[in-house]
């Protein structure tokens, strides 16, 4: 904080700040790379074909002209970053670089051949929606002023529970629910170690992954599989009437599994909750200043109790998306780690749903895009190679480790996290 | 207070930890005399409905047959390998099998280790051989050779405007490839029999147990145009799977005829390519219960011995034509005779 207002108090120099220096090198070397791509990496004339399965062909635009084009708008990005004076401007132009950057990969992939877009763009929805749903369970627990890493385990437990629910009551919806519930009560054992027995939260945390692990394996192959009741099949879409014939967004948004719409509704109303309602402000004071929060008359830590256990329940619902949502089985670790890469979709997006929603398609795009690669195999110039598959599959990681460790922007967490609060 | 605290902690993770490793079967119900036989599965799971649970299968069938006593630890990840191997190899079992690729150099290393035990590896040739230790191979390319014909001619009589072929893959490891490029290879035939230009795409997830990532990516394919999904790798490629019965479209099974274990795909599975583990560790085991193991040398599943084979095409037996059927029926026999090369 100290070291911010100093900067702020500074008369504004055209002094350079490393990190402007480190950033316009990187997009100049990705605008001269673009460049290289368009000249060697492409046949001359080559066209690229965005398609769509019920319209055909969208659009086509010719490659090495397209890559040249955003070759060059990166590096009129990576001198306009050198100019101090456009301001805010810079980071504006900047995420267009981004943006622009992904697209012209996509051009470069689809040189001479065809990509389904919004095929990708729902690939990347859908992975987008338990790292979201994580994400939004991260922020309630850790704005009340609970550290959760247990993200995963309560995903684990719930996709579990939500395979045993619908196999024992005939629904898809109790599924839901019994996620919901096992989402809820592993929260609730985080939140008594932490709040009640004020355990370090890291270490609870981890006791619930491990827990997880290792109980819901078991209930799975000693209860769930003998009474054959593993496989009681998944959702299937759901078209939301009239608005799923709108082409293109129609079946990006209103075609699909419930658990997708349970994370757009969400968003909107844990938006609401924590930044619209009195709840959400005393929540967000629990988090930020307990002792402020307690004089003025607030009940910290029940509080937090309701923080956690609502956060564990959106994280039960994610659980939901792996089992019932996708497959309908459950398998040993399903989650695969997806909670953890939950938590940095949350610090990406500076604990806020609306950017931890962004950061989750981020995601998710990254990895519709490594798909897209193999399917593809585009040829490196000089190389001669494709991508080889490992590495594309590595780069949503590489991501998040760039992410995390505060590469890019700067994400500040509550201020009281972590500390248990006991009343005076 | 923070007694009870760490009692409490203390108790969760020793239950985390007990339940975390469903620990070795005691050899209960073994008799003495039996010929001791220890599994150590990949971490797929003994319930994967392919791989591990096949070769289960044919240590179960040795059980009830053979005098021998078959047990199986699980393993939770590739850390576990060694010590799970090392866990049959102090209790002086006389044969272990460990199931898969991944384990190739943990059995190498417990395989001279304990000299005294022999093993038996799925997938895995050693070069130079270690005298203790049995490679159990498969020529899973003869019979994915096959099927990528059939997957190509299916494509074509399904969708002749742009017929394409895929497949979802689990970690691109051999044995992996070995089905991919021979199923490649396949409509590659096809396409220089017929003139045609049945394309081939597809995916490696790089995980065997991410039925979630391979729906989405078998939905990729799909938005690609991909007529038929071939699913190699175990809980991954039967993801691919619940992709193509979602969009209406077709798919391949893998290693046992899984028209039996994925009630939910089995009326989209033209067929499964069969790789025949049961009958090759059962073999095994009962070289070992005869006390005729050799250790050192390599057993080789092929069309021609049962290890390897093409599924019957169940529901597609009537809409299969029937030159396309006695086609498949002469590669085979190419293959076996090897005037047919499988490109692997």
């Amino acid at each position: 904080m100290a070291v911010q207002s100093t900067t702020a108090d500074r008369p504004r120099t055209l002094a350079l700040e490393p990190k402007d220096l480190l950033v316009s090198a990187l997009m100049a070397s990705i605008g001269v790379m673009l460049m290289l791509l368009a000249g060697f990496g492409v046949q001359p004339g080559a066209r690229a074909a965005f398609t769509d399965q019920i319209i055909g062909t969208l659009f086509t635009l010719p490659a090495p002209e397209t890559l040249y084009v955003i070759g060059g708008f990166c590096l009129l990005v990576a001198g306009a970053r050198l100019y101090r004076g456009l301001g805010s401007l810079r980071t504006v132009l900047s995420w267009l670089a981004v943006f622009f950057v992904a697209f012209a990969f996509l051009v470069w992939m689809t040189s001479g051949t065809s990509l389904n877009l919004p095929g990708m763009l729902q690939a990347t929805l859908l992975a987008a929606t338990p790292l979201t749903l994580g994400a939004m369970a991260g922020i309630l627990c850790e704005r009340s002023g609970i550290i959760n890493i247990a993200i995963e385990g309560m995903m684990l437990t719930a996709a579990f529970a939500a395979i045993a629910f619908t196999s024992i009551f005939g629904s898809m919806w109790m599924g839901i629910l019994g996620a919901c519930l096992a989402g809820g009560l592993m929260a609730a054992v985080h939140a008594v170690l932490s709040i009640k027995y004020q355990v370090d939260q890291i270490v609870s945390g981890t006791v619930i992954n491990i827990l997880a692990v290792g109980a819901t394996r078991f209930l799975n192959l000693r209860l769930l599989e003998p009474a054959g009741m593993s496989t009681p099949g998944h959702f299937g879409s759901y078209r939301v009437p009239v608005l799923a014939d709108i082409p293109i967004i129609g079946p990006l948004l209103f075609d699909n599994q419930p658990t997708v719409f349970i994370m757009l509704i969400l968003l909107v109303l844990v938006n609401y909750l924590i930044f619209a309602t009195p709840w959400g402000l005393r929540m967000r004071a629990c988090g930020e200043h307990p002792r402020a929060a307690d004089t003025v008359g607030v009940h910290v830590n029940r509080m937090r109790y309701i923080s956690v256990i609502i956060g564990g329940m959106i994280a039960g619902i994610g659980g939901a998306y792996f089992s019932i949502g996708v497959v309908g089985t459950f398998e040993d670790g399903m989650t695969r780690g997806q909670g953890f890469v939950a938590l940095a979709a949350m610090i990406f997006g500076n604990w806020n749903p609306t950017g931890g929603f962004l950061a989750a398609l981020l995601f998710g795009f990254a990895d519709a895009l490594q798909v897209k690669m193999q399917i593809l195999r585009p040829i490196l110039p000089f190389l001669n190679t494709p991508i080889p598959p490992e590495f594309l599959q590595a780069a949503p990681y590489i991501l998040t480790i760039i992410v995390v460790a505060g590469v890019v922007g700067r994400s500040m967490a509550p201020a009281a996290e972590g500390k248990p609060y006991e009343k005076q | 207070m923070r007694k009870s605290v760490g009692l409490l902690m203390a108790g969760i993770m020793v239950l985390a930890m007990v339940l975390a490793s469903c620990g070795p079967a005691l050899p209960e119900g073994c008799k003495r005399g039996d010929v001791k036989v220890g599994m150590v599965s990949d971490v797929g799971g003994i319930d994967d409905a392919s791989f591990n649970q096949n070769t289960w299968e044919g240590l179960k069938m040795a059980d009830e047959k053979l005098d021998v006593c078959a047990k199986f630890i699980e393993s939770q990840a590739q850390a576990d390998y060694e010590k799970n191997i090392t866990e049959f190899a102090e209790q002086e079992y006389d044969l272990i099998i460990t199931v898969g690729f991944l384990l190739g150099d943990a059995t190498e290393k417990m395989g001279k280790q304990y000299p005294k035990v022999n093993f038996g590896i799925i997938d895995y040739a050693y070069d130079p051989p270690i005298p203790n230790v049995k490679g159990i191979v498969f020529n899973v390319d003869e019979a994915a050779f096959p099927i990528g014909y059939l997957a190509a001619g299916w494509a074509v009589l399904k969708d002749p405007a742009d017929p394409q072929i895929g497949y979802v893959g689990g970690m691109q490891i051999p044995p992996v490839e070995q089905f991919i490029v021979a199923y490649a290879a396949g409509a590659a035939y096809y396409n220089q029999q017929k003139g045609t230009n049945v394309l081939v795409k597809g995916v490696y997830v790089g995980d065997f147990e991410a039925p979630d990532q391979g729906k989405i990516q078998g939905n990729s394919l799909i938005d690609e145009g991909v007529d038929v999904i071939f699913g190699v790798g175990g809980k991954t490629g039967n993801g691919g799977l619940t992709a193509a019965k979602e969009r209406g479209k077709w798919g391949v099974g893998v290693d046992v005829d899984q028209y039996f274990t994925l009630p939910n795909e089995k009326d989209i599975l033209i067929t499964s390519c069969m790789k025949r583990l049961d009958n090759a560790v059962y073999s095994v085991v009962e070289s070992a219960a005869q006390g005729k193991f050799t250790g050192g040398d390599v057993y080789v599943g092929t069309l021609s011995n049962n290890g390897v084979g093409l599924a019957p095409y169940h529901d597609f037996d009537n809409q299969i034509p029937a030159d396309l059927k006695a086609e498949i029926d002469a590669i085979v026999q190419g293959i076996i005779a090897g005037s047919i090369p499988t490109g692997w």
